[in-house]
């Protein structure tokens, strides 16, 4: 989930050349921050619901120093940790690069996050659900290309 | 329905934290002393807004409570136009009503 979808773009001499003059100019390193931002915001997000599953299989209890609870609690600080870091690739990606260009990219988090969903936790998908993800990942993608300033 | 009165919770507070961040930005370039109000008022909406969503993530799917997160797009626009006065341009307003009519896609499809 966390490979640069760079690093399929080298086979050939040419993709080589072609990844040596971007990576020059800065290219490659701004997607690749883009990518591993959304990936790790989607996995920060499977993290927490992963964690928040282990509380709802074992009831609400009160003992904290019980196991669910305390795998819970710890989850929940690596979900958010996972997204956190994702933010700061974020953050450096859009010091990097105009706005207009990233949000397009960044909008496969929706995408991912369903899949996830979807492989990791049994959730039942409906076609309709997906195209509701589809249209939502559209808006996002076109939000950047309504001006300059697309920092909503 | 227990999930999304939580999760609109988040997604309001979630935008105040934004407007917030952003009207600070704007009052420390002129008055810096008087910014930690709205650092404030981000960090406490930030706080109960992740809070709410973690409340609404427990009970319902993930592939349906995350793209509901799109709302957020609508209501900073909504806000910074109302609030903060700025130009919203009609392309960016054609994309809130794409990711509007996506949300309420997912929402409704339970």
């Amino acid at each position: 989930m966390t490979t640069p979808a760079s690093s399929i773009t080298v086979p050939t001499a040419q993709g080589a050349a072609r990844w040596a003059g971007a990576a020059q100019s800065g290219k490659v390193r701004v997607e690749f921050l883009v990518v591993a931002s959304v990936a790790l915001g989607a996995a920060g997000q499977l993290v927490l619901k992963g964690s928040l599953l282990l509380l709802t299989s074992h009831g609400l209890g009160m003992n904290l120093a019980g196991g669910p609870q305390l795998k819970c609690a710890a989850g929940i600080f690596f979900g958010l940790c996972i997204y956190a870091i994702g933010t700061c690739f974020w953050i450096k990606a859009v010091s990097r690069a105009p706005i207009s260009y990233l949000y397009p990219l960044s909008a496969g988090s929706y995408a991912l996050v369903a899949i996830g969903g979807h492989v990791l936790f049994s959730e039942m998908v409906h076609p309709w659900r997906w195209a509701g993800i589809a249209v939502t990942s559209v808006g996002v993608a076109l939000i950047a290309a309504g001006g300059e300033r697309g920092a909503v | 329905m227990t999930a999304l009165l939580p999760l609109l919770g988040s997604v309001g507070l979630g935008a105040v934290a934004q407007i917030s961040l952003r009207y600070g930005a704007s009052v420390r370039a002129s008055r810096p002393s008087g910014a930690w109000r709205w650092t404030a008022l981000w960090g406490l909406c930030f706080a109960v807004a992740t809070a709410l969503w973690l409340a609404a993530l427990r009970t319902s799917d993930i592939s349906y409570a995350y793209p509901l997160l799109g709302a957020g797009y609508v209501f900073v626009t909504v806000l910074a136009k109302w609030l903060l006065r700025e130009r919203v341009s009609r392309l960016r307003w054609v994309a809130i009503l794409i990711i509007t009519a996506g949300v309420v896609m997912v929402g409704v499809d339970r």
